[in-house]
């Protein structure tokens, strides 16, 4: 087990670092002079040449990567160009901002997900409204549904507020669109899972001892359903901490995604480094959890890979 | 390979005793069409009746059937006592809560039948919280106890583990030990040892042998393989294709089979054991019928080397072929009384039997002789005198 974790950390690593050197390169292919948006009114190529000395954007593009990456193995993300202000201290408090939101999501996609999956394994007759709640759910894009809410709990009955924020109140209606978005996915897993489980030879097994119906779901079903469940929420986590892009910007929710949105309209080059490599690392650490839960509610996963 | 004799010994006294199990006329029907076609059968007390027949000659059916295991798509209908209980008329929580106490089920894959994420001894630990109200720990004790039961060196870390951590014999004696766990009367063993290699496969049998020998439950084992047969049975059905074509005490079905089908089924074992290296194994032609409702004549027709036309006309009727009951074969209750002319001549025609015949088969001494008699459903079946 310790082996699979090591072994898992360290594609983790590779998998981070790959990222991060396509995204340095790709932020040279993207059109763009830095030294203009820092300076969009300045008239004298001196001006802006002086810029780029500064940020050492005159320097060959080899050099610039040896500089970077070496900077980032010290842990130094560097320093916004828009904002005078270190990456590091600029993301942290976006990331948590944005944990909240992906956490609040992945709970409201796994209630509404795991809800619609029961009800249409155990009850036949709901099975083609839950198919159909699916569908549209599925067929709306994340922007669609967002505003939907916003208009109607929003605008309409001014249930939420709509001025944007990171509270408590605010959090609802995105977390909601997360939620409906997603809830789709675990439907469906839950569902065929859950059909797989009841149709085992175990549950068969578990009705000849005379164990109750409630007990079977909960304890023989449920406990088989878990470990794909996990496998996604997993994936969802990291997901949503890289950025829920679309949701920020429709609720206003000042998260990490915004300050991504942002950073590239600047041209704000290590701001924009920062996102990506922080998105990275939570994508890897909660697939990475994720399995390690895995292999604590299946026992199956625990071996190791002969 | 020897019975032992605390097994062969034929029960006393079984009709004030109920049977371990009585079926009368089970049926079980899959959108319309019958896999058991009317089966009626009789398992004693420390008995094993061995259930023989091709796969999908229903008997997975008629054992999930008789523990009323079938998902609900599945009609089942006739009469089944299980130690005198008959499931079906209790109301359906209650026969949940009867059912393991009843009748213990041994699934053939071991592996597929336990939960792959809770440990052996918490599955069977699962009984006694359920059953008796112990309490976890209690039930976790009583576990391990089962499980050394079953003759498990070191029943405390097998109760630990995961089904996917034991061997295929390991399983397949957690499966017992859960089945057996509340003493049931009846076991039903559906081809318990398919999956196991041979020497695992003779311990398994060597130890449902001791245990019924320590329970007195009655076994009714399914299996198409003949060696385990002669390992265990007292008594010997044969199915195909959803009916009883044979039954009987094992020793006569084995020494001299009537029906045409058991012949072959016996054939193909006396080739794997006798034959010559090199020489081609007897097999019997074609294959078994699809379901189908309302069929006229003999299922095996099609595949019979001693059809005649009566065969494809009319359905033969499970039945004594009195010169083959000699005496010494411990019939109890199938005596002389039971002379039964109509059979005397082979070629009989059905119509003539069938009545006579229905007679036997209803009622409560119809039951009765169809434990402990010995009887083919078979228009020309092979007697021998």
């Amino acid at each position: 087990m310790a082996r699979t974790l090591i072994r898992r950390v360290a594609f983790g690593v590779i998998a981070v670092l790959g990222v991060a050197a396509l995204a340095f390169l790709l932020e040279f292919v993207v059109p763009g002079d830095p030294a203009r948006a820092i300076a969009p009114r300045a008239q004298s190529a001196a001006v802006l040449e002086n810029i780029r000395i500064q940020l050492h954007l005159n320097r060959p593009l080899v050099v610039q990567f040896a500089d970077y990456f070496s900077e980032l193995f010290r842990g130094n993300l560097g320093t916004s160009y828009v904002q005078r202000q270190s990456v590091t201290g600029l993301i942290m408090p976006r990331l948590a901002t944005t944990g909240w939101l992906a956490l609040a999501g992945v709970v409201a996609e796994v209630i509404i997900g795991g809800a619609l999956g029961i009800l249409s394994t155990l009850y036949a007759r709901v099975r083609a409204v839950v198919a159909a709640v699916n569908l549209t759910l599925l067929s709306l894009p994340q922007f669609v549904v967002g505003l939907l809410l916003l208009l109607i709990f929003g605008f309409r009955l001014h249930l939420a507020p709509v001025t944007g924020g990171a509270g408590p109140a605010e959090i609802v209606l995105p977390a909601l669109t997360l939620g409906l978005v997603g809830a789709p996915w675990y439907a469906q897993i839950v569902a065929d899972q859950m059909a797989d489980s009841l149709a085992s030879a175990y549950v068969r097994s578990a009705v000849a001892k005379g164990l109750s119906d409630r007990y079977i779901l909960w304890r023989h079903v449920l406990r088989n359903v878990l470990s794909p469940a996990i496998t996604m929420i997993g994936m969802d986590l990291g997901a949503y901490l890289s950025g829920v892009v679309t949701v920020e910007v429709v609720f206003g929710w000042p998260g990490i995604g915004l300050l991504a949105v942002d950073s590239l309209q600047n041209l704000d080059r290590p701001v924009v480094m920062g996102t990506v490599i922080v998105g990275a690392v939570a994508v890897v650490a909660f697939n990475l959890i994720a399995d390690v839960l895995r292999m604590y509610v299946d026992p199956r996963t625990r071996e190791e890979p002969a | 390979m020897s019975a032992d004799p605390a097994m062969t010994a034929s029960p006393s006294g079984h009709g004030r005793q109920a049977a371990a199990l009585e079926a009368d006329s089970l049926r079980v029907c899959y959108a319309g069409l019958p896999a058991v076609d009317g089966v009626s059968l009789r398992v004693e007390p420390g008995q094993v009746a061995a259930l023989i027949g091709e796969t999908s000659s229903g008997k997975s059916s008629l054992a999930l059937g008789v523990a009323r295991l079938l998902p609900s798509s599945a009609v089942v209908t006739g009469r089944v006592g299980i130690a005198g209980t008959d499931l079906a008329e209790l109301p359906a929580r209650e026969a949940r809560r009867r059912r393991a106490s009843l009748v213990g089920y041994i699934a053939q894959d071991a592996m597929a039948a336990l939960n792959p994420v809770i440990p052996a001894g918490r599955q069977i630990a699962e009984l006694f919280r359920v059953h008796r109200g112990l309490r976890r720990a209690d039930a976790d004790a009583q576990a391990v106890h089962e499980l050394a039961r079953v003759r498990i060196d070191r029943p405390d870390r097998v109760a630990r583990a995961y089904p996917h951590q034991l061997s295929g014999g390991m399983r397949q004696r957690v499966m017992i030990a859960m089945a057996m766990a509340l003493s049931p009367p009846l076991l039903i063993a559906d081809e318990p040892t398919t999956a196991l290699d041979v020497s695992t496969q003779a311990e398994i049998l060597g130890l449902v042998g001791q245990l019924q020998a320590e329970t007195g439950s009655g076994i009714l084992w399914i299996t198409h393989d003949m060696g385990v047969v002669a390992e265990l049975a007292d008594v010997v059905a044969v199915m195909y294709a959803g009916r009883i074509v044979e039954q009987g005490p094992a020793r006569d079905v084995f020494d001299h089979p009537m029906h045409p089908y058991t012949h072959g089924l016996l054939r193909t074992r006396t080739d794997l054991r006798t034959g010559r290296p090199g020489a081609p194994l007897y097999q019997i032609e074609g294959s078994p019928p699809a379901l189908s409702a309302g069929r006229v004549g003999c299922a095996f027709a099609p595949r019979c080397p001693r059809r005649t036309e009566i065969c494809g006309e009319s359905a033969p009727e499970l039945r004594t072929h009195d010169q083959n009951l000699q005496a010494g074969n411990a019939l109890s209750g199938a005596g002389p009384a039971r002379e039964f002319a109509a059979a005397a001549s082979p070629q009989k025609s059905a119509s003539a039997a069938g009545p006579a015949a229905d007679a036997r088969r209803s009622g409560p001494t119809g039951a009765d002789l169809t434990a402990t008699g010995w009887l083919a459903a078979c228009h020309h079946p092979e007697v021998s005198s």
